[in-house]
């Protein structure tokens, strides 16, 4: 009985369940039923009303404004399913819910403005004579920098909005769906979709074996933090911030304060990596996508900031080498390279918890009596993790089964990745939200954030580079 | 009116925490963290450039 009160309390499971159904819904298309046809794709525009249109053409005479009102209704409707469960006040999460989804909506849109969002070879087409060229992905940026001003300046907004402001979530639920439109695309390319799998799971375990040891050691010789800090420091600001964090405070046995506090300081670096990596790659890496994606995946901290920035690097670095190169890459290497690194931090936290615990129980404190179990694993796996492997996996198998049937699997994902993509916008608002940058003024933690700073800047973003360097240098993405 | 639960402050944690000197064994678990990534490292490079080169 316990089991069922975990599954029904926990953010985790309902990203996998939501997720799971978004794709199980889209799958209409197989059987030609167009069922999620009606959800809004965005255009980049000039002219506003032709901004945005139904995603499917079997949709067309609905009017772009009702396809994003029927948009809002699902979401709203399979969110507030799962916001029941996890017995979040409805009514707050409704509203916070309906805030947050139309500005993030509204930044998305502006994302999408021809000015900011067009590239060079699109300029004709929109008689412009310049343009920002950042492709429509700016409308991630924007909607950050939007979160950032809300959560920084106007603390009442936040708090109004706090019972929808669940980045995590949104970032889980759209991996999920994710999952199936990176299945599709490595069915047209097997070999390099395997290469991208197991080198990101030998970059991973590079990276957990060195990031881990060296902040570590800088924590407790050069800092002299004690172990209860060190251990949670070290896998936040190594591995994959807060969920790490929790999960080796948890492991050894330290007082809940450790990880909260380090988690504080993982979320307001994040969104500092978020806005400045992206642009670094795409300065220094266009001619090397997948290291750039891989990097994301490494460097950046958080699901949510992870995969985000994995997300603008891949519309940045296309865009940069269409321009500089001519090479017109396919969309989405970038970010299925980051998020499958991403999704490999994120099995191996259990496995790494694991072996902490047993170092501290048997090796550190001595406590002979005491048992560490190996459930521990399962219990601290991320399971949205499997409903990424599920819809991936599925769609691989489905397409490369049946070839016949790619046409309907590219549709089925076009029109579930509009969800996708309205969770990740929402993804940025709300990371933008609860990075409170006034944290840093905080009394007593300069000590801390010290340590972040040195860790982080001093060498985990530059030692994850060398491992992308070292793992995906040579391994083009397929052109468009 | 429920009690007022007091947050703990990030300054009085930092005074708090105690000096512990480093010990044998976790010198031992950086130790071997670093060279079992070394030794993986030049495995896993020649696994991925020999069975997965895209």
């Amino acid at each position: 009985m316990e089991k069922t009160k975990f599954i029904r309390n926990n953010e985790d499971w309902w990203a996998l369940w939501i997720g799971l159904f978004v794709f199980v819904v889209s799958l209409g298309t197989f059987a030609g039923m167009d069922l999620l046809g009606w959800g809004v794709a965005t255009r980049v525009w000039t002219d506003i009303t032709k901004s945005m249109a139904a995603v499917s053409k079997a949709y067309a005479g609905l009017p772009g404004f009702l396809a994003l009102v029927f948009t809002y209704i699902f979401m709203l409707v399979i969110m507030s399913v799962g916001a029941k469960a996890l017995k979040f006040n409805l009514k707050e999460f409704a509203i916070g819910f309906t805030v947050i989804f139309w500005v993030s909506y509204g930044c998305w849109l502006i994302g999408n403005w021809a000015y900011i969002a067009a590239t060079p070879n699109q300029l004709k087409a929109f008689n412009l004579r310049w343009a920002l060229g950042l492709t429509g992905e700016a409308g991630f940026i924007v909607a950050l920098l939007v979160g950032l001003i809300l959560g920084n300046f106007f603390p009442g907004v936040t708090t109004f909005l706090k019972e929808a402001t669940r980045p995590e979530w949104y970032i889980k639920t759209a991996i999920v769906i994710l999952g199936a439109s990176l299945g599709v695309q490595a069915a047209g390319a097997t070999g390099l979709a395997k290469a991208v799998m197991f080198r990101g799971f030998a970059a991973i375990v590079e990276a957990y074996l060195i990031y881990w040891a060296l902040v570590y050691l800088v924590s407790r010789k050069v800092f002299k933090f004690s172990r209860e800090w060190s251990a949670p420091l070290a896998s936040g600001i190594s591995i994959c911030g807060v969920s790490a964090a929790i999960a080796t405070g948890a492991a050894i046995k330290s007082r809940p304060v450790v990880p909260i506090m380090v988690s504080s300081l993982v979320v307001i670096f994040a969104v500092v990596e978020l806005l400045l990596l992206p642009f670094l790659a795409e300065t220094f890496l266009y001619h090397q996508p997948l290291v750039a994606g891989a990097w994301m995946g490494l460097a950046v901290k958080t699901d949510g900031a992870a995969v985000a920035s994995g997300a603008i690097t891949d519309a940045l670095i296309r865009a940069k080498a269409l321009a500089a190169t001519g090479v017109n890459y396919k969309e989405g290497w970038v970010l299925m390279t980051a998020t499958t690194v991403k999704i490999f931090i994120d099995i191996f936290i259990g496995i790494w918890a694991f072996i902490l615990a047993l170092v501290w129980v048997y090796a550190i404190e001595g406590k002979s009596g005491q048992r560490v179990s190996v459930g521990e694993i399962w219990e601290r796996l991320p399971k949205f993790v499997i409903g990424y492997a599920l819809t991936f996996l599925a769609m691989l198998w489905l397409a490369l089964q049946a070839p016949g049937l790619i046409g309907a699997a590219r549709l089925s994902t076009g029109e579930s990745n509009v969800f996708r993509v309205l969770f990740f916008v929402m993804t940025f608002f709300t990371i933008g939200l609860v990075s409170n940058f006034r944290k840093l003024w905080e009394e007593g933690i300069g000590k801390l954030a010290l340590v972040y700073v040195v860790c982080l800047f001093g060498f985990i973003i530059w030692i994850g580079l060398v491992i992308s360097w070292i793992f995906f240098h040579g391994i083009m993405p397929p052109t468009a | 009116m429920a009690p007022q639960v007091q947050q703990p402050k990030v300054a009085d944690e930092m005074a708090q925490i105690p000096y512990e000197p480093f010990l044998p064994v976790e010198g031992k678990l950086i130790a071997w963290s670093l060279v079992l990534g070394a030794v993986l490292l030049v495995l896993l490079v020649w696994v991925s450039y020999t069975f997965f080169t895209g």
